[in-house]
């Protein structure tokens, strides 16, 4: 978890968890229960209902998307770092530490920002879903909402490893 | 020298592929090695949803594929059941000034596409990992359940009324879900199609006529007009020449498919043109109705004419 | 456009190595290939990521992530080690083998292979120390048997292939289970030969009808818990469900059994099970986004035909184009893990995997064991690392068994899994007729 620097700042960042976490439970409640509607359908009323497929794929997404901005929060990343295992002194280790969040801060920063461009480009063009007839960038609009989140607690992660390389204080 | 991306959904061994690397062949040599197209079968540039909207966007020059319903509803039409059952209906209709061809043209110019011709892969039908007990009977309780493809919503509403169950299944799991029996059947193909997928598991199929399964051959328009005009004149004429040379030889096509489907042991059902008229006129009278909206008054209206004319 | 291709790898694995995430390692090889290359508006490139990860197939992924979880919080690691130490405990060496069929079973329930390291890893490492056994050989067992989880269905790696390549995840699910049930009898087969020399502690012996009541004893308690993978296969082998819908069934099963019936989780405990499924899975699935972009763009480029060209260019035997395929699987494992591994490694070798005949439902077992063996191969070996956390070992302390295990189990299995079409596909053609 990240240093609460101020309370206020430590308020309102738990509040925003509290809430991410709340919409990624229900957006996992109910996609389960939308796919579970998807077979009781075909069993017991021997029918599809028309456009389940997608509503069960736009809860998928804003569940990926906004999960992955959690994960970021925890600092769970997908990591195959070699920088732990090498034996090279401590200084060294924090450098690359920071200059591997940096690089993520703005590599997760430019990708957010295309994804902006293809809502945009969805909502000009009023592409709709097949079935529900859904605007499609109502779901499009999940990619740049969780990297958006990410890259930001990317930043506050690549802002601590910076502190921890001037202050040379004990990483978290 | 101008290279262009063309994607198309068929197989590398399809009919539908083949045609592709035909016309790149064509327009390579008239245009002296001006204009090159690269042919990715297989959908490798994406599901044709997916590739329709890269098409729009100028990433994927051109297609061979159908066209999604994304944008503009209307575009149902390509695979409106019963709209014209039998080949010659089939290429009024669909090929160069027929209503429907011009119908496409005009929505996918507001799409920066530009229509240059179309593939007729095949009439459609169903298959089945099953008997069918009475595939003639368009008001009996069949008992089966069938996959349709995500969007079909106009096919979802003909099997129903035909006595099946729909569901649908994503393609990846079709063959394994009509192995285990999660579903029966499978309709919005061709005998090819099903041959090239399901030729093993295949014990019935019922050639039901009831849409022309087609690819648009379009090019996004700035990809077009960067070319020469007389370039673009090539490219008009060579995919014209391949949806000619094919609305000739469809029916055959299609007829060698069911040959080689009935030497495999499948059942394979046709119908007479009596009965095909019989379930033209269900559909028309029953279904038609209820999917009416996909294609609004306007084009609905076009099409009872069309239909009434004949 | 070659030595960008390769600049592109190369920068892809040396972000890798310092240590950026590596979703974020994809997307900044995606980055700069379009920045050098020519390929129109950028909100395609996003489109087709997004529209790709849009699968159903996928769906699969989060809801036996949650499943698993439910069943891990719900205290069936606990109540398998007493089955398999009724069964197996009272042999010589017979921890070594509960810890193997544990996970092996526990394999069924998860998909993933740190679940099992962590369900499995904590019970098991301190009893066997206490026991006896070498704590760097306790923890590299379970490290090392902890990869069944990606051969035994469900598996989060096969889910990942099948969509990757278009194969039937229902077909992929069941081509490493032969594999994986050979490597069952090596480990045990090594575990016997490794503990020979160990200081054990003698198990207490019982007569044989203690010995019936206990192994009914601890059936029972388990029961429920081994009930759920048979019904996620019944669902889908039975022809009732795609394997997506089965995962949903299965945590339909999973909430009430953890709450009620083993009383391990509380209802409130749901909601963290739910967001923490939904890292776990909203992590993997930003992976799938940005690889199926460079996946596409490496298509446009007509990589995977340059590679195949590249194969070719080497040798034409089919032998050696095999021996090769498992070397570049290997290597790719030894930097990556599964999920990235099969990602970027899948539509690469695609046409090569054509062009040797080999059926994908076969190379989802030579994927899975090649990779699967990555996982505990350094220099990135994120199981055999998170074994020695959850362990308490040091590194070099593992080493020699972890060695052993990798060359005389892991070594043989993917060879065997390359070379006999038949390890792999006899399971499919028996359950589904696949191949025919
Ligand atoms: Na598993
Ligand atoms: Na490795």
């Amino acid at each position: 978890m990240p240093l609460p620097y101020f309370s206020s700042w430590h308020a309102i960042w738990r509040v925003k968890v509290q809430l991410l976490r709340g919409i990624v439970t229900v957006a996992g409640g109910l996609l389960t229960l939308a796919i579970l509607v998807q077979i009781a359908s075909r069993y017991l009323f021997r029918t599809s209902i028309l456009g389940i497929e997608e509503v069960i794929l736009y809860l998928a997404v804003w569940f990926y998307f906004l999960g992955s901005a959690l994960g970021a929060e925890q600092r769970e990343h997908i990591s195959a770092s070699l920088v732990d295992v090498l034996a090279i002194g401590e200084t060294p280790k924090r450098w690359v530490h920071w200059f591997a969040s940096l690089l993520a801060v703005i590599i997760c920063a430019w990708m957010t920002w295309w994804a902006f461009g293809l809502v945009e480009w969805s909502w000009q063009m009023n592409m709709r879903s097949t079935e529900l007839r859904v605007p499609v960038w109502l779901t499009q609009a999940s990619i740049p909402a969780g990297l958006g989140l990410m890259t930001f607690y990317l930043l506050v992660e690549c802002v601590d490893n910076l502190r921890h390389l001037v202050l040379r204080k004990e990483a978290p | 020298a101008t290279s262009l991306r063309l994607s198309t959904l068929f197989a590398p061994d399809e009919s539908g592929t083949q045609a592709a690397e035909e016309l790149a062949a064509r327009v390579a040599e008239r245009t002296e090695g001006e204009v090159t197209i690269d042919v990715y079968p297989a959908s490798q540039l994406g599901d044709w949803t997916e590739v329709h909207a890269q098409l729009m966007q100028g990433a994927v020059d051109m297609a061979i594929q159908p066209l999604s319903t994304n944008v503009n509803p209307q575009m149902a039409i390509a695979w409106f059941p019963y709209l014209a059952p039998t080949y010659a209906e089939a290429r009024e209709a669909y090929s160069a000034n027929g209503y429907v061809a011009d119908l496409v043209g005009d929505m996918i110019d507001e799409q920066n596409l530009a229509l240059l011709g179309v593939y007729p892969a095949g009439m459609g039908g169903a298959g089945f990992a099953a008997e069918v007990p009475s595939p003639k009977d368009p008001d009996a309780e069949q008992g089966l359940r069938v996959r349709v493809w995500p969007g079909g919503t106009t096919h979802r509403t003909m099997m129903e009324r035909l006595g099946f169950e729909v569901a649908t299944v994503p393609w990846a799991e079709l063959y394994t879900s009509m192995q285990t029996g999660v579903v029966d059947g499978q309709i919005g193909g061709t005998a090819e199609m099903t041959m090239a997928n399901f030729a093993d598991i295949t014990e019935t199929w019922v050639q039901y006529n009831d849409h022309l399964e087609l690819a648009w051959i379009v090019i996004n328009q700035q990809s077009l007009t960067r070319l020469a005009p007389e370039y673009q004149e090539v490219v008009r004429d060579v995919a014209q020449e391949i949806t000619m040379e094919r609305f000739e030889e469809v029916q055959a096509a299609d007829q060698a498919q069911l040959e080689s489907m009935r030497e495999a042991g499948i059942t394979v059902v046709t119908f007479s043109d009596e009965e095909l008229t019989q379930f033209a006129d269900v559909v028309r009278q029953d279904v038609w109705p209820e999917i009416a909206d996909e294609l609004g008054e306007e084009v609905m209206q076009r099409l009872e004419a069309a239909v009434a004319a004949d | 456009m070659n030595a960008i291709i390769l600049f592109d790898v190369l920068l892809l694995v040396v972000l890798l190595l310092i240590g950026v995430p590596v979703p974020l390692c994809f997307a900044a090889a995606v980055l700069l290939l379009f920045l050098v290359g020519d390929f129109g508006s950028a909100s395609f490139l996003v489109g087709a990521g997004f529209g790709q990860m849009s699968s159903l197939i996928l769906v699969a992924l989060p809801l036996y992530i949650i499943a698993g979880n439910l069943m891990g919080q719900g205290g069936i690691a606990t109540r398998l080690v007493g089955l398999a130490d009724a069964v197996f405990g009272r042999l010589h060496g017979g921890l070594g083998v509960v810890v193997i069929m544990t996970t092996a079973v526990f394999g069924a329930i998860s998909g993933m292979a740190s679940s099992a390291v962590a369900a499995v890893g904590k019970i098991m490492i301190p009893r066997m120390v206490e026991r006896g056994y070498d704590r760097g050989y306790a923890t590299a067992l379970v490290s090392t048997s902890a990869v069944l989880a990606l051969l035994i269905p469900p598996s989060a790696s096969m889910i990942i292939y099948g969509w990757v390549s278009g194969t039937s995840v229902t077909a992929s699910f069941l081509a490493p289970v032969l594999p994986g049930v050979l490597l069952v009898m090596l480990f045990c087969f090594w575990n016997r030969v490794l503990t020979r020399h160990m200081p054990l502690e003698k198990p207490a012996q019982a007569a044989l009808p203690v010995v019936v009541r206990d192994i009914a004893g601890q059936t029972r308690r388990a029961a429920l818990g081994l009930a759920m993978p048979m019904i996620i296969l019944g669902c889908i082998y039975g022809g009732v469900t795609t394997p997506t819908e089965a995962a949903a069934i299965a945590v339909l099963y999973a909430i009430p059994i953890s709450i009620w019936y083993y009383r391990e989780l509380r209802f409130t405990e749901l909601h963290g099970v739910l967001w923490r499924a939904g890292q776990t899975a909203g992590t993997l699935l930003v992976l799938v986004f940005f690889s199926a972009m460079l996946a596409r763009m490496l298509t446009m480029e007509n990589v995977p035909q340059m590679v195949l060209e590249g194969f070719l260019g080497i040798t034409e035997n089919p032998l050696l184009l095999m021996l090769l395929l498992n070397l570049f699987l290997l290597l790719i494992g030894m930097f990556m893990e599964d999920v990235s591994g099969i990602l970027l490694a899948t539509p690469m070798l695609m046409p090569l995997v054509q062009a040797l005949e080999i059926d994908p439902v076969q190379f989802a077992a030579i994927i899975a064991t090649n990779l699967g063996m990555g996982l505990i191969t350094p220099p990135t070996a994120p199981i055999l690392y998170f074994g020695a956390l959850v362990g308490g070992s040091s590194l070099s302390r593992m080493l020699r068994p972890t060695l052993i295990l990798l060359l005389g189990a892991y070594l043989p299995v993917v060879l065997l899994t390359t070379f006999i079409p038949a390890l792999s596909l006899t399971l499919p053609a028996w359950v589904l007729g696949y191949g025919h």
